[in-house]
């Protein structure tokens, strides 16, 4: 039940869902970078692990929008944080969101992405993207949220078989801060605490 | 007791144990009162508790046994066992898609299920996907999600081992139940012992399949609880919609008014 609008726009759309030759187009960028994350995640024993990190965390600060998915997470609760609580959080936001998704992807790791049909609307880009098991278990549908930002893009959302990342952590953060007696500083700390694990 | 009346006991007991037990919004905000409804978990006290339970049960008896399964059960028992179980779940994907006002498919999934049962030997050889016959799955949750355009399924509701749901979906299970070929062959035998089974398998073949998934998650939130919620909202949206797996329709941009899963898209 594609509605014809949708169906245009796939059409037309999936003449540039060609091989990347360049970060140009949302498709290119979203293939170079992703297998260059996964790539850096693949579990190399003997490798050092300190030093991946590091590759990761500057492969992710380059290409994610990192205060944009921070703001979004946050809610309702950003409007009424103070600057300092909002500057406090961004930073510890970072590690917490760094290391989640460096956990999630490492999942895939040594695995290869295929990027799939680009749809846009407004300022957005949705990249579909496959990632197919070696071990005949089911492929994983990603699907990357992606602005143009600068020159180039930056990812907002990731989309792993339909739950979105930034959708999950919001209910999750507001959750814990009802929780808490609707305080932000809670958690602020809580965050803290998890990082320093 | 049987499998049948757990699950019509489940689902009675969270009926009336929702209708027991309610929260309130954090303040009078309308933000505060946008966010309470979009989480729509009025019942989250009781929700919490069978959640503890069920994480209990998970803990003791599944997660080991998946984790069993996963790493000791040989590659092509595995893929046999999940296609034998699969086979079996054709037949209420058919009436499923058939009640959508989708026959082709439906007719499309009876093929599958025939040629799989016979050239497959009962199902543990899927010669049907090999053919370019994709697999394909719906529930009567589904059925009624995709009928009740704009209802999001209600509260949400966890069930006892049986886990996240809401009515649309917990009535869905109780359908799908009863109008499964095999579940009322096997009760008319007298052979129920083969429906226990079925489901002890099928619960541990899917909890194998969500090993990383879950222990990343529940890892990596702070609430594991409102993260499964959450998690769980946006799968059945997008299952609804027919979005859910690799090579499945492309993402709606636009959020259908009044779905509360999609505000993701509104910022």
């Amino acid at each position: 039940m594609i509605s014809r609008r949708a169906f245009v726009l796939f059409a037309a759309l999936a003449t540039i869902g060609g091989p990347a030759v360049a970060s140009a187009d949302p498709a290119g960028f979203v293939k170079d970078m992703a297998n260059r994350a996964i790539g850096v995640l693949k579990d190399t024993s003997g490798g050092d692990a300190k030093k991946r990190e590091a590759e990761f965390r500057g492969i992710f600060r380059d290409n994610f929008d990192i205060p944009e998915i921070g703001k979004f997470v946050l809610g309702i609760h950003w409007r009424n944080a103070s600057a300092e609580q909002r500057s406090e959080y961004l930073k510890e936001f970072e590690t917490y969101v760094v290391r989640t998704y460096a956990e999630r992807l490492s999942e895939y790791s040594g695995e290869q992405l295929e990027v799939g049909r680009v749809q846009t609307q407004g300022e957005k880009n949705y990249v579909d993207s496959v990632i197919r098991r070696p071990s005949g278990a089911p492929p994983i549908r990603i699907v990357w949220e992606i602005e143009k930002a600068g020159g180039g893009y930056k990812v907002v959302d990731l989309k792993i078989e339909n739950v979105s990342m930034s959708q999950t952590q919001r209910s999750d953060f507001s959750s814990y801060i009802s929780q808490n007696g609707g305080k932000v500083e809670a958690l602020i700390a809580r965050l803290k605490q998890f990082n320093s694990r | 007791m049987s499998i049948k009346s757990l699950i019509v006991g489940c689902v009675a007991l969270l009926m009336a144990a929702a209708l027991s037990a309610c929260a309130t919004p954090a303040d009078d905000s309308a933000e505060a009162k946008a966010e309470f409804e979009r989480t729509n978990d009025p019942f989250e006290l009781p929700n919490r508790f069978i959640f503890a339970f069920n994480r209990a049960v998970d803990m003791a008896v599944l997660r080991p046994a998946a984790v069993f399964y996963r790493d000791w059960a040989p590659a092509p028992v595995k893929r046999g066992t999940r296609n034998v179980l699969d086979n079996l779940n054709e037949p209420v994907t058919a009436f499923n898609e058939f009640f959508q006002g989708d026959p082709v498919r439906a007719g499309t999934t009876l093929a599958r299920f025939v040629i799989n049962s016979t050239v497959g030997i009962l199902g543990i050889f899927d010669v049907a996907t090999e053919l370019g016959i994709e697999h394909t799955k719906e529930d009567f949750g589904q059925t009624l999600g995709v009928w009740g355009k704009g209802y999001e399924g209600g509260p949400y509701l966890m069930l006892p081992l049986l886990g996240p749901s809401n009515p649309r979906d917990a009535i869905g299970l109780v359908v799908d139940y009863f109008w499964d070929p095999f579940n009322i062959a096997f009760n008319k035998l007298d052979v129920e012992y083969l429906g226990y089974i079925r489901a002890g398998l099928s619960a541990v073949d899917g909890r194998s399949r969500t090993i990383e998934v879950l222990d990343d998650l529940e890892r990596n939130s702070l609430d594991y609880y409102a993260a499964i919620r959450s998690a769980y909202r946006q799968r059945r949206a997008a299952e609804i919609r027919n979005e859910g797996t690799a090579g499945g329709k492309p993402i709606s941009l636009q959020p259908a008014p009044g779905r509360a899963d999609e505000l993701a898209f509104i910022r």
